[in-house]
């Protein structure tokens, strides 16, 4: 049964706002958190998940536009879809810098930051400014209705891996060396938030093959785009329990 | 608004004026490298890599124009729309590796300043925020590149658009930086006790004011072409005046930052008098 592009719009609509709830939640608990702690580990990690969550309103916000657009309420002049797109892609991006300023703070003793400083988070934020460079152009360029192409797309792609696999290989050393099985157990979840951070994209990247390039998927948002959503919500729970490891969870571990 | 028709071909005197300016500044570069093996300061390197980047995109605004001076003749007789603008491509890589030495030249102000309140209170928060914002001038550079190879349009085709916007928006970036560096150099000045640091400071401030005059010039370049009829050619007399304050720029910034010791000793001896 192939589903109208009306209904999948719907069902991208919920699904984009029930993880936004979720996200914005999780955010909270990490600026309460950071409000208790004063560290600024916990407040990287906050601002980058609500830049994350900022991207998920964008998405959210003009996917109802588009679903509108769809059903005829409004007119097809803006390409809401695709600015939709280009505004989470930059944010997320911001997302990106604050996720490896956070890596760069909690193993600032590795010898990488050691001996680097500050100049590692300071070229990948530029490199994530080229992002947006790039988005900003494709905007003005094709105003209203800015392209959604590969290049742009597969750059972001590759910094958002890289940030990930930096949480994840810093955080392996770590994990290791933890004596107490609630430390242990802290690492674990901060590995598996940055496993499922790399999920999402390429859950995301699955998606446009099967729906937009190669149309093996009628009407685009494959199951994979609801499965990104469901890795962005287990990795924004993962980083919260890992990283601000809730009492009741780590007396758990302890007994 | 975007520059989409051919662009302007370059004299042979701004292609040499571009040349000289291009081995002066590495020229310059080499010295500060050889001293940051020396004494090994963070703020060393930063401004030598800083310098690097100015010195990349002069050599890379040389070779483009060099390329279009040669390939399409003095007069540009052969240069036709659809043909490769090496100038135009030129120009925008120019201002990419500029807005790379931006990055640094504000990490370098970030150093030395670093136990004023602004930077003390911040740590690097502004030079990630002026990474950022530099990285977005970057992303626009490729952006036009992108554009003028998949475009259809005949006048774009190969011919990377070069929208005043994008400019200003990185000039104002250029300006920002600079001025910083103005203002803590003035700061510093006046709060030095020794007259050599009071010199070399004032050489840092001669550095800011140039790099600003390289940009204003450049934009009277652009200006006088508009409102005076005797520039209607392009490539007038401000853009030479504009890499020659380059030369200058980086050999005060050399002075300012690294004084040779004949020069910090000849200001130490006057003191003593």
């Amino acid at each position: 049964m192939v589903l109208s592009v009306e209904t999948k719009l719907l069902l991208a609509i919920i699904t984009e706002g029930i993880v936004l709830l979720s996200v914005s939640f999780v955010v909270l608990f990490l600026y309460i958190k950071y409000r208790q702690r004063k560290k600024s580990a916990a407040l990287a990690l906050a601002v980058a998940f609500t830049f994350y969550n900022i991207a998920i309103i964008c998405l959210f916000t003009f996917r109802i536009l588009a679903y509108l657009q769809e059903v005829g309420t409004l007119s097809d002049y803006y390409g809401f879809s695709n600015i939709g797109i280009s505004l989470g892609y930059g944010f997320s991006a911001l997302s990106n810098i604050f996720i490896f300023i956070f890596v760069s703070i909690i193993f600032a003793q590795s010898p990488m930051f050691r001996r680097t400083g500050t100049i590692a988070p300071l070229i990948f934020a530029s490199l994530n400014g080229v992002t947006i460079g790039l988005l900003v152009g494709n905007a003005i360029t094709n105003w209203p209705n800015p392209s959604y192409d590969l290049g742009p797309t597969v750059y972001h792609l590759i910094l958002t891996f890289i940030a990930f696999i930096s949480l994840i290989r810093f955080t392996i050393p770590s994990y290791k060396a933890a004596t107490l099985k609630w430390e242990k157990a802290g690492f674990q979840f901060i590995i598996v938030s940055g496993t499922f951070g790399i999920l999402v994209y390429l859950s995301f990247v699955v998606d446009v093959i099967l729906g937009d390039l190669t149309g093996i998927i009628e009407n685009g948002y494959t199951p994979f785009f609801f499965i990104a959503y469901v890795c962005a919500l287990i990795m924004c729970n993962f980083a919260y329990l890992g990283y601000s490891m809730p009492n009741a969870v780590r007396k758990w571990f302890k007994e | 608004m975007t520059l989409a028709e051919l662009p302007n071909q370059p004299t042979l005197a701004v292609t040499i004026m571009m040349g000289i300016a291009f081995i002066a500044v590495f020229g310059v570069v080499i010295r500060m490298f050889i001293n940051y093996s020396k004494r090994k300061r963070n703020a060393a390197l930063m401004i030598a890599v800083s310098f690097t980047f100015w010195g990349l995109a002069a050599l890379i605004t040389f070779t483009g124009t060099l390329l279009q001076y040669l390939i399409y003749g003095p007069d540009g007789s052969t240069n036709a729309i659809g043909s490769f603008q090496f100038s135009r491509y030129g120009i925008n890589l120019g201002y990419a590796f500029s807005a790379v030495c931006n990055i640094f030249m504000f990490l370098f102000i970030s150093e030395i300043f670093s136990k004023f309140a602004l930077f003390r209170k911040t740590q690097k928060v502004l030079p990630m925020i002026n990474g950022i914002l530099n990285g977005v001038t970057i992303g626009l550079v490729i952006n036009a590149f992108i554009v003028s190879i998949k475009t259809t349009e005949p006048t774009e085709l190969y011919n990377p658009a070069y929208p005043i916007p994008q400019t200003v928006y990185h000039l104002v970036l250029t300006l920002f930086t600079f001025l910083m560096l103005l203002a803590y150099s003035v700061k510093s000045m006046k709060q030095a006790p020794l007259k050599w640091e009071k010199v070399g400071f004032k050489f840092i401030i001669g550095t800011a004011v140039s790099a600003i005059m390289i940009y204003v010039l450049f934009v009277l370049d652009l200006v006088v072409q508009d409102i005076w009829i005797v520039f209607d050619d392009g490539y007038t007399i401000f853009n030479n005046l504009g890499w020659l304050t380059a030369v200058i720029m980086v050999n005060l910034a050399y002075i300012g930052f690294f004084m040779p010791n004949w020069i910090r000793l000849r200001y130490k001896e006057l003191e003593v008098k």
